[in-house]
């Protein structure tokens, strides 16, 4: 009698847990480091944990974060929490004959940044309030950025063909400098230079302004009206346009500007002096009204010296900077380099890229906590769950033998009463 | 409407200390009227005279040079004339005796030599010759030349020293500096206005 009932209510509590009613919570709790080993034993549990709290004090591993996702996915509630550094990059082609790649990184402010790509250490550089930006000249592979333990990594993307620009202007020495500027960092470079009615020296052929054929449109001053409407069309449909100080006032291109042109704001006499000229003592027209979808890029006092917008599906940046090239003349000893740099800057800023094929590419972590929170949810506050393994409970198969013991010994019972 | 605001072009005669640089002093008022009477290039009304000893210089990346005497740069203004062409200005050297045994012919082309390397005979059919007016045969011969003065040659071609295709430093011994140095009032008197292959020279130096 006292078998049966043993076996009966072994029965019963089998049928109870089968029904998750009763069990007590099964509450478990890990650390980075113990992680991997962790992981193993609550996924070959019998029954799974219903509870994971994990403190972290580094980013998982992309396959500890997928198995945790799994886990949560499969009903047992799975929370973190810890102070992870949100590191996050990307890497963008420079869409310039020189090539290069621009680093945007995101990290907490203050901190160090290590830059590295597949063959070692590129750079060291510590984050501002907006994270950091660092051009790389070359790299190979996979570009990883690690700070404070955890590291983001992204791929090298491909450089889209880099077409012509073509430059409109008139005859001057601004339009003269401006293309040699570009020639020398290795632009195939088109230009339209009006000399007299009817005139213009032509560099190049001028062809059809569309995106098959030019990266960008540098509309120096108001010779471009002509081509204004031209313009219009080719930044709607992807191209980069630059707009000089004097082209601001083209009533044609006054849908592309960033902003009307202010007053002249001409520098002091000592600016000018030879060898001291500089970008920032030249006479600049400034952006003033600027739109509300455009961004300053670049001041001078309280004035917007240079601002950009997008146009569609193409980027405008405007250019209130009069006769740059007084600084590539007038400037010290580098102001050459400087000036063919800066103008480069500014056309690959802006210049046509046709759409990358991301489809392609393997997943990178390039932004391992916002990858983390997108799986698991945010970090919960210390919920006291002790980071140890759960008090002892009945294991399923002690259950089992004991129900078979209980249920033979009576059956035993059964056949030997009769001997008594 | 926002009106020009570049910055004109100024004709701009390079001062020197060795020798007679100011031999023709109507030249640039001539030449600036025929930039501005044919092309809508904005042209500051008057030249300045900048001493190659100044960095000056430098603001101004066409400079024109000329004279009869023996020619020597000093060590400064080697530098500064140096520096104008490394940054890509353009030098215009035109020699007044109008012969190629002349001393200043002959201590100019040992200077340019010097200073930027050896010239070479300006193709004819560089764009120079049709940036603007189209001068077919290579510069236009002047009335020196086809009087038999000087040297009693027509000099079928100028001389360059070149930086790729682009002329850095252009050296004539035409003699356009007697050829041009008139007021620009007598031009009314010419069939063909001789000065307007010196307008060529502005539009290319500031086109290329």
């Amino acid at each position: 009698m006292m078998l049966r009932f043993l076996s009966v209510s072994i029965i019963v509590y089998l049928l109870w847990q089968s029904l998750d009613h009763g069990r007590v919570e099964s509450v478990v709790g890990g650390r980075t480091a113990t992680l991997p080993k962790d992981l193993r034993e609550w996924t070959q549990r019998g029954i799974a944990p219903d509870r994971i709290a994990v403190q972290l004090d580094s980013v998982p591993t992309p396959r500890q974060r997928d198995w945790l996702a799994a886990l949560s996915a499969s009903g047992t509630s799975v929370s973190w929490n810890g102070s992870l550094p949100a590191v996050g990059v990307e890497v963008q082609p420079v869409l310039a004959p020189s090539g290069g790649y621009n680093v945007l990184v995101s990290a907490p402010a203050g901190s160090q940044v290590v830059l590295s790509d597949e063959i070692g250490a590129i750079d060291t550089l510590r984050a501002g309030t907006g994270g950091a930006r660092i051009s790389v000249e070359s790299a190979s592979g996979i570009i990883s950025v690690k700070s404070g333990g955890t590291a983001a990594q992204a791929i090298l993307p491909e450089t889209p063909p880099i077409r012509r620009v073509l430059v409109i202007g008139d005859a001057n020495w601004e339009s003269k400098f401006v293309v040699a500027a570009l020639e020398e960092e290795d632009w195939k470079v088109d230009a339209q230079t009006h000399v007299s009615p009817g005139v213009s020296v032509t560099q190049g052929s001028i062809n059809p302004i569309d995106t098959s054929r030019y990266s960008a449109v540098v509309a120096l001053d108001r010779s471009a009206s002509a081509y204004g409407s031209e313009i219009v069309r080719y930044a709607a449909t992807g191209g980069g346009v630059v707009i000089g100080a004097e082209a601001a006032g083209i009533e044609s291109l006054s849908q592309l500007r960033a902003g009307a042109a202010g007053r002249i704001d001409a520098p002091s006499a000592a600016a000018t002096e030879p060898g001291s000229v500089t970008l920032q003592s030249l006479s600049v027209l400034p952006v003033s009204a600027i739109k509300a979808d455009a961004i300053p890029l670049d001041r001078r006092g309280g004035s917007i010296a240079v601002a950009a917008r997008r146009f569609n599906a193409g980027r405008v940046v405007q250019i209130g900077y009069l006769d740059t090239w007084r600084w590539r003349m007038s400037g010290a000893e580098g102001s050459v380099a400087d000036h063919r740099k800066w103008w480069t800057n500014v056309v690959a800023g802006v210049a046509y890229a046709p759409s990358a094929d991301r489809s392609a590419k393997p997943a990178v972590d390039d932004a391992p906590l916002a990858r983390l929170v997108e799986s698991l949810g945010s970090p919960s506050a210390a919920s006291g769950v002790p980071l140890t393994s759960p008090g002892p409970v009945v294991p399923l198969w002690m259950m089992f033998a004991l129900l078979s013991g209980s249920l033979l010994a009576e059956w035993v019972s059964r056949r030997t009463r009769g001997m008594r | 409407m926002v009106g020009p605001l570049m910055t004109e072009f100024i004709f701009c005669t390079g001062r020197y200390e060795s020798g007679d640089w100011d031999s023709a002093p109507t030249l640039p008022a001539n030449l600036i009227d025929s930039v501005a009477r044919y092309t809508e290039i904005a042209t500051a009304p008057a030249g300045v005279i900048v001493p190659l000893s100044s960095e000056r210089i430098l603001e101004y990346p066409l400079v024109y040079l000329t004279g009869h005497m023996p020619f020597r740069f000093t060590e400064v203004e080697r530098k500064n004339v140096q520096k104008l062409v490394d940054r890509g200005g353009m030098v215009f050297i035109d020699d007044h005796n109008h012969d190629i045994d002349g001393v200043f012919s002959k201590t100019a082309l040992e200077e340019v030599a010097r200073t930027f390397g050896k010239p070479i005979d300006l193709p004819n059919t560089n764009p120079i010759y049709s940036c603007f007016f189209k001068f077919e045969d290579g510069p236009p011969a002047t009335s020196h030349e086809l009087n038999g003065w000087g040297d009693n040659l027509v000099h079928k071609n100028l001389k360059a020293v070149m930086k790729g295709d682009r002329i850095q430093v252009l050296f004539s011994n035409k003699d356009y500096s007697s050829e041009w140095n008139y007021h620009p009032d007598n031009k009314r008197f010419s069939a063909v206005d001789n000065t307007r292959f010196g307008v060529n020279i502005v539009v290319y130096a500031l086109t290329r």
